[in-house]
């Protein structure tokens, strides 16, 4: 055994302690106040394999781009695209990664969400087989990448922990879009953890949409650290899925540090979706903007915890938080929380949070218009859910989430 | 600008905490701890019936089974509930007083010394028109205004004689808003309240007079579990208002208060509250710990309850003033200013629970952290399946004074209703340099200044309060901030 599976080992192996002595979290935690996941105590759950037969990829950027795929959790070569890049840096699976000495996965590897321990992540840690990592250093030109997840599960229940490393060090730029797309009925559970470090005047914009199968439950923590005067954008999409809980952790590491988070959520049917976001700020001068907007229908639910926390020594942060929901039918429902925690005095913080029906006067000017309700219903739900979009211009994410919601105006 | 003016007035009128002394009263004291035969023995000490022993005990059995909660962002020494006592009553050479002539004159002078005068014919002579209730540590000693109330059929009397002259008032409506085993403080309050107030107004009462009650902890050791209940019957309105003051102590006071309002059809209720326990020193030693339950129930239709707090004394407030809106078209409104000093913390908030059709709440609050001092507001709204067209409008500001005090938000809003409304605002700001640098130019002091831009901010609320306080709470605001600035 080499030092590196060694200690990959011992890491592993922290995770399967940590993660025995607490178990999934209960609603009587905080955190998991409106989302219930001990359904998932239920059955045996087996790591996935490979299914036998595996549609082809269909990618959303164009132009230069590092494609990777992983199928249920699994690194898939052969639909992924690896470039050259300078010495140093790195665009490529985890395992691959881990034979690397400048690479050095092992200093960052679990680090960051060591901080913010959460018995699912610790479920993560124990189960590490694949991944991507990305580690760029002083690469001034934008890099896009692209990572697709075709999810399928298989008969009987499956699941997967991707765990995913992003180091960016340097004035390096990277535009990156994480795609979780299922169409299977299959049970299946989804895991996936992110660590990101963004630094010295880096920038990273992180697009996500998470599409997974009608069964499927699908966790994602994006733990991040934001240095000196660097950038960390976040747009997620969540439409798919029986259960998602979408939890982003952004830490403000840096002076001039700053976090931009957008998203917009989708639910209709029995499907219950959270986004759970933690800003913490902890240096002078660093701002942050959460939009949170979503769209529920038939009888799901939403959850929306947001959370702007600002240290002692944060003089100078900025922070804008907005949830806002509509509710589309009788039966679904929405919990709020948009949290602030203020340690320091010289802040300018805020929050604001609205749930409740389409405009009527909108709706009838549409209709006296001769547009049906439906339609009439549909045009306001799609602008309203676009102001989030408009705060990220990447053109391709207008185009998806356009296919996405109007396949789910279909639905509803 | 006689409004600046006004503020200077006050400002300069500030003192510290004038209400610390202590008054030198002889007092009747149960044995010192919690048990069954304390409870045994205030119940005797009260004459009580027997199904109201027995619900204090099914009480205790609870509280003996309950965790103190954790979750408020508070922190404080475990409470020795066995190094209090429970049972504190000025000695009397009746069982109490029947006239004002009666009540000792030591009281009558702490009154006075208050503020608060006991004697009709000064309020007659138009100082303030007001009915006062006055507890004094575990009894209440005096009740003015009792026969031009009984003249509109009203009844306000301290709760343990409401016991005796009306049961079965009080038995219907005890417990029913603020179930005994509620939570941990409403559980301890309910096995071990001595006094508080009791309203009835009947059917198209308008009560013609403010009530008020005015609570004072006075013995060393004791806790004050007072209890208040409220009933408006159809059609009927009261304006009611309680203050609280307590000497300065080194050791920490529990405070464990539970009020229940009920509102039938039609009917209307405003409590205001200013609160000004002892907040404790500069070095955060004593002050009370404030532990209260405050409920009201809307349950007729068009029924209206408004909460108006004033929050500026006790080294530990918890408290969540809350309406749960049964009747179809009522209204619940919350309007609170919570300042907190030196090393005071507060997690204070309120509750709407929107059942009925067409119901509305407005939620105001406003929080100023100075000193060390910590401050957090905690709201829930919810909006339940059947609340159709309700809404909801809370906004919450606060302001930070100085860089050790820390402030928080934490609202909760839960909606099952997709025609219902709910919409929420809130900043966290420090008083702009701007703003301070303006008033420092045409000459005010830091301080005043200060003051009057706090004044401004809480404002929307304070002009909630019923005009005789409203100047008391804005001087109020200045004194508590005292020595939070420079």
């Amino acid at each position: 055994m080499t030092p590196v599976d060694e200690w990959l080992q011992d890491l592993k192996q922290r995770g399967i302690d940590n993660f025995a002595s607490v178990g999934l979290p209960r609603v009587l935690e905080e955190d998991w106040k409106y989302t219930n996941i001990q359904y998932l105590n239920d059955g045996e759950w087996e790591l996935a394999g490979l299914p036998s037969n595996i549609k082809s990829p269909d990618w959303l950027v164009s132009g230069e781009v590092i494609r990777l795929c992983f199928v249920n959790g699994i690194y898939y070569p052969n639909y992924s695209e690896l470039l050259e890049l300078p010495d140093n840096n790195y665009i490529g699976p985890l395992d691959k990664a881990l034979e690397l000495e400048e690479v050095n996965v092992k200093d960052h590897l679990g680090s960051l969400v060591a901080k913010h321990s959460a018995s699912i992540t610790e479920l993560n840690t124990a189960n590490i087989k694949d991944g991507f990592v990305i580690k760029l250093s002083k690469l001034r030109e934008p890099i896009n990448v692209e990572i697709l997840n075709i999810n399928e599960g298989s008969d009987g229940q499956v699941f997967f922990h991707p765990r995913n490393l992003i180091i960016l060090d340097s004035v390096s730029q990277v535009n990156l879009v994480e795609r979780f797309i299922g169409d299977s009925n299959n049970t299946y559970f989804n895991n996936s953890t992110n660590e990101v470090l963004v630094q010295n005047g880096s920038n990273l914009r992180l697009y996500r949409v998470l599409g997974d199968g009608n069964n499927a439950t699908t966790i994602t923590n994006t733990v991040v650290s934001v240095g000196v005067e660097s950038v960390f954008e976040n747009l997620s999409l969540s439409h798919g899925g029986r259960l998602v809980r979408d939890e982003i952790v952004v830490n403000l590491d840096g002076i001039g540090s700053s976090a931009k988070l957008g998203g917009v959520y989708l639910a209709s049917k029995d499907q219950h979706v959270d986004n759970t976001v933690l800003v913490d700020h902890k240096y002078p001068n660093s701002k942050s903007e959460q939009l949170f907007k979503g769209a529920l229908a038939g009888s799901a639910t939403g959850v929306f915890q947001g959370n702007i926390r600002v240290g002692e020594n944060a003089d100078g942060a900025n922070g804008a938080l907005t949830n806002r929901t509509v509710l589309l039918s009788e039966k679904a429902r929405m919990n709020s929380k948009p949290r602030l925690e203020i340690y320091a005095d010289d802040v300018q913080c805020s929050h604001g949070c609205t749930t409740g029906d389409l405009d009527k006067e909108a709706l009838f000017y549409l209709r006296s218009r001769g547009i049906p309700l439906a339609e009439a219903r549909s045009i306001l739900v799609e602008g309203f859910l676009s102001e989030v979009l408009e705060h990220f211009d990447q053109s391709y994410i207008t185009g998806l989430f356009k296919g996405v919601f109007d396949e789910w105006v279909l639905g509803v | 600008m006689p409004a600046v003016d006004e503020t200077l007035d006050q400002v300069k009128s500030v003192e510290k905490y004038k209400y610390g002394f202590v008054t030198d009263i002889e007092a009747e004291t149960a044995p010192k701890g919690l048990s069954e035969e304390i409870i045994h023995f205030i119940s005797r000490k009260k004459n009580e019936p027997k199904w109201l022993l027995e619900w204090r005990l099914k009480a205790f059995e609870r509280w003996l089974d309950m965790k103190e909660p954790d979750w408020a962002m508070i922190g404080y020494p475990s409470i020795d509930y066995q190094d209090a006592y429970y049972y504190s009553a000025p000695k009397t050479s009746e069982d109490g007083p029947e006239s004002l002539e009666d009540v000792d004159p030591e009281l009558l002078a702490t009154y006075e010394k208050l503020g608060i005068p006991l004697h009709e014919q000064e309020v007659l002579a138009g100082v303030k028109n007001v009915a006062v209730d006055a507890v004094f540590d575990s009894v209440s000693v005096a009740t003015t205004f009792k026969e031009t109330l009984a003249e509109h059929g009203v009844i306000f009397c301290p709760i343990s004689e409401a016991v005796q002259s009306h049961p079965e008032l009080v038995q219907k409506y005890i417990g029913s808003v603020v179930p005994v085993s509620d939570n941990y403080f409403a559980a301890l309050n309910s096995a071990v309240f001595t006094d508080g107030s009791f309203v009835f107004i009947p059917k198209g009462v308008r009560c013609p007079m403010e009530l008020s009650t005015y609570f004072r902890i006075n013995a060393a050791n004791t806790g004050q579990f007072e209890r208040t209940l409220i009933i408006a019957e159809d059609d009927s309105y009261v304006s009611y208002l309680e203050g609280c003051t307590a000497p300065m102590r080194d050791e920490n006071q529990l405070h464990a208060a539970v009020v229940e309002l009920v509102a039938l059809e039609n009917a209307e209720i405003k409590y205001s509250t200013v609160q000004n326990w002892y907040p404790g020193d500069e070095n955060g030693v004593g002050g009370i710990y404030n532990f209260v339950t405050k409920r009201g129930a809307c349950r007729g239709n068009k029924s209206k309850i408004s909460w108006t707090q004033v929050e500026t004394g006790s080294a530990i407030t918890w408290k969540y003033p809350s309406c749960i809106l049964q009747g179809d078209e009522s209204r619940g409104e919350f309007y609170s200013v919570a300042i907190t000093n030196n090393f005071q913390q507060a997690d204070t908030g309120t509750k709407m629970i929107h059942i009925g059709k067409n119901t509305s709440s407005r939620i105001i609050s406003k929080g100023i952290s100075a000193g060390k001092s910590k401050s957090t507001y905690r709201g829930l709204v919810s909006m339940m399946p059947k609340a159709e067209k309700s809404r909801n409008y809370t906004q919450c500001d606060s302001l930070l004074i100085g860089s050790e005090c820390s402030a928080h938000t934490i609202p909760y809003i839960e909606s099952r209703n997709s025609s219902a409304t709910t919409e929420h605002e809130a900043t966290t700001s420090k008083i702009a340099d701007e703003q301070l640098f303006y008033c420092r130019q045409r000459g005010m002091s830091e301080e005043e200044a200060v003051a009057l831009i706090v004044n401004g901010f809480c404002r929307e609320v304070l002009q909630e309060l019923p005009m005789e306080f409203a100047v008391e709470a804005q001087k109020l605001v200045g004194i508590s901030l005292e020595g939070s600035v420079g």
